[in-house]
């Protein structure tokens, strides 16, 4: 369990006071490495470059890149060392379109987010993607 | 036409021929004759190649006509007798005949014949027999003309039968005038401007134009096209009808007329009233979903860090204890509830806002305030969202105060949805406020370095609900640049933009210094936009 309470987090969000709401949650929870992105493609740089996987936080509507662009290059790049992948959005995408990517609708449930954080969270949709291997 | 002449050739050589063996003791010259049938042969062979012959063909056929006649008659009076005579007449017919082809050449050729056999008559001693051909040639011809004008005559009399069936068979209303002074009109025409066939007779067919049509009724007479126009029409009793017309010329009883047909456009017209209508409104249905889809997404994007804020702080609470917060977190945390908070208000006044300007209930609040430091103050309140995004802001303008007489909160307004935009769309490139004072005006911008505004849609983004980019992508209501027009011009303002895409725009407003009271009259939409909001 300690290995996954330590796990780094990279928020993706274009508003800056979820980051910033999401990142002040975090370390009260004793997370000290944690990462933002206000795009898509920034979220993509800081994926390819930082060494350890990720718990990734994506939105979809961003302007730049979306998070729809951020699935695709994840979908198509294996190598990139990702833990697992929330979808958050205020809007509700059909399961088809979310991949098999966990859902977490806006507004945040924060039980959820903790959660899913630390590892213990299961998804709404079905999971049938390799980058978020928990039980179904 | 080239085969005339070869048959020419066979009936004046194959004749003589013919007589010739009936004849044998006749003298009669073969050379002569070969060579009056040389020119029509010719004629024949070489129209294959001249165009020269091949385009005066006609006039050909009548000269070596006129030569070969010559000839004949010329050998009758050397040497007479009865073959000779025989063929001068048959060959005078079939002369005739060919010379049908026009009247004016059978009028010029019996003219001729008449002639030469006077002529020949008097050098051959008062042989008035040379005169027959020409007698018998004007028999043939009134026979001819009278046999072709009884059938004409005929034809023209079922063709009248036919025409005025047609004529009131028809659906479209037509009339025949002759210089404006109606000939006929159908019973369609009767009908649909209320008339009595018979009565109207005689009037002005101009009459039934509308008098605001008249100039283009004028016009397209002037210039004689026969392609349909629409008009409006006035019928006797005043009533106005929408009506296609064509006209053509037409010949009536060996007249030269105008056929003027007259299309009813009612139940067209009402057709595509009804289809637009109908469109429209399907399009404000439409509009007012993706609104609905869109206004909600927009309410509830600040609604997710407002409860969060709130989430946290519970939690917090719970697990530590008041006691165990410092105050700094709280702060945090409730300053980003404050903002949130905030956020949904001005989406409410946006909506509020438009819906107010929708059905006029919006009036201007003039006082006197400094507008050098409204600006200030504008830039101040964003330096704290400026600073967070990484965006750097720049004020250019001079440090004297400039007196204005405006609505300040709708002045504001306009400012904080110009650098409001440049935040969204300016990628965190800088920003800069640009404004000065000119004469009785005052101008101010706001210039960007962001993605820009397609070219297409620049004329656009001033409209409700739209905007330049995908909702996808970037949020809003896509109301923040109509509140703006519709400020500015309830100012008797001017707003402008100037833009390219992927290097940035810039807004401007102009607002005069002292703006007049009253109410305000905004420019009527009459797009297909319309949606109520309330």
């Amino acid at each position: 369990m300690a290995a996954k309470h330590n796990a780094a987090i990279l928020i993706i969000d274009d508003d800056a006071y979820i980051r910033e709401m999401l990142t002040l949650l975090f370390e009260s929870e004793g997370m000290d490495r944690i990462e933002t992105a206000v795009n898509g493609a920034e979220g993509l740089r800081k994926l390819e470059a930082f060494g350890e996987p990720f718990v990734v936080f994506l939105d979809l509507m961003m302007p730049i890149s979306s998070g729809w662009d951020v699935l695709d290059a994840v979908d198509g790049n294996p190598d990139l060392k990702i833990h697992r992948i929330a979808v958050m959005s205020a809007s509700r995408p059909d399961k088809s379109e979310l991949r098999g990517y966990p859902f977490l609708p806006k507004p945040l449930d924060l039980q959820q987010v903790v959660r899913f954080a630390k590892g213990g969270f299961k998804p709404s949709g079905p999971s049938t993607n390799g980058h978020s291997p928990m039980p179904d | 036409m080239r085969f005339l002449h070869l048959l020419e050739v066979f009936i004046y050589f194959g004749w003589w021929l013919f007589i010739r063996e009936l004849y044998p003791d006749r003298v009669d010259p073969l050379y002569s004759r070969l060579v009056v049938v040389l020119p029509p042969l010719f004629c024949f062979v070489l129209s294959y190649r001249v165009k020269w012959i091949r385009d005066h063909l006609e006039t050909l056929f009548y000269a070596t006509l006129y030569v070969l006649v010559t000839h004949n008659f010329y050998q009758n009076h050397l040497n007479y007798d009865l073959p000779s005579w025989v063929m001068t007449i048959y060959i005078t017919i079939a002369g005739v005949c060919a010379c049908f082809l026009s009247s004016r050449a059978l009028f010029f050729f019996s003219v001729y014949l008449v002639g030469l056999g006077l002529y020949l008559a008097h050098v051959n001693h008062y042989r008035y027999d040379f005169f027959v051909p020409g007698l018998i040639t004007i028999t043939a011809l009134m026979n001819i003309t009278l046999y072709y004008r009884n059938r004409a005559l005929k034809q023209v009399a079922e063709g009248k039968i036919r025409f005025e069936k047609l004529f009131n068979a028809t659906f479209e209303a037509v009339a025949l005038h002759e210089n404006g002074k109606i000939i006929a009109v159908n019973k369609s025409f009767g009908e649909l401007f209320g008339v009595d066939s018979e009565e109207v007779i005689g009037q002005e067919i101009f009459s039934f134009v509308a008098p605001e049509s008249l100039d283009v009724v004028v016009q397209q007479t002037d210039e004689g096209w026969e392609r349909p126009y629409e008009i409006d029409t006035r019928t006797r009793t005043g009533e106005r009808i929408p009506v296609q017309v064509s006209v053509k010329r037409h010949i009536y009883e060996g007249r030269e007329v105008r056929m003027v047909a007259v299309r009813d456009l009612r139940d067209r017209l009402r057709f595509e009233a009804e289809r637009r209508k109908k469109l429209e409104a399907q399009a404000a249905v439409e509009l007012r979903d993706q609104f609905i889809s869109i206004a909600s997404h927009e309410l509830r994007t600040p609604l997710t860090p407002l409860k969060l804020s709130n989430d946290i702080l519970v939690r917090l609470i719970e697990e530590r204890g008041l006691d165990g917060l410092t105050s700094a977190h709280v702060l945090r945390i409730l300053r980003n509830t404050g903002t949130q908070i905030g956020r949904i208000t001005k989406l409410i006044d946006d909506m509020l806002d438009v819906s107010r300007m929708k059905i006029g209930h919006f009036e201007l609040n003039l006082e006197d305030f400094d507008f050098n430091e409204m600006v200030r103050q504008v830039a101040d309140l964003y330096a704290y969202e400026l600073e967070r995004s990484g965006t750097s802001l720049r004020v250019i303008a001079k440090k004297q105060p400039i007196p204005v007489h405006l609505d300040r909160n709708r002045v504001e307004q306009v400012l904080t949805n110009f650098v409001k935009n440049a935040l969204i769309y300016g990628n965190g490139k800088p920003i800069v406020i640009t404004y000065r004072c000119l004469k009785d005006r005052v101008f101010f911008s706001v210039r960007d370095r962001g993605i820009g505004i397609p070219e297409d849609k620049i004329g656009k983004i001033f409209e409700r609900f739209e905007r330049a980019v995908s909702a996808k992508n970037y949020g809003g209501l896509g109301l923040g640049l109509y509140i703006v027009q519709q400020i500015v011009s309830a100012h008797r303002g001017e707003v402008r933009v100037k833009s390219k895409l992927g290097r940035g725009s810039r807004f401007s407003a102009i607002f005069p210094l002292r703006a007049k009271p009253g109410k305000i009259s905004f420019r009527s939409e009459n797009h297909s936009n319309e949606l109520e909001l309330e």
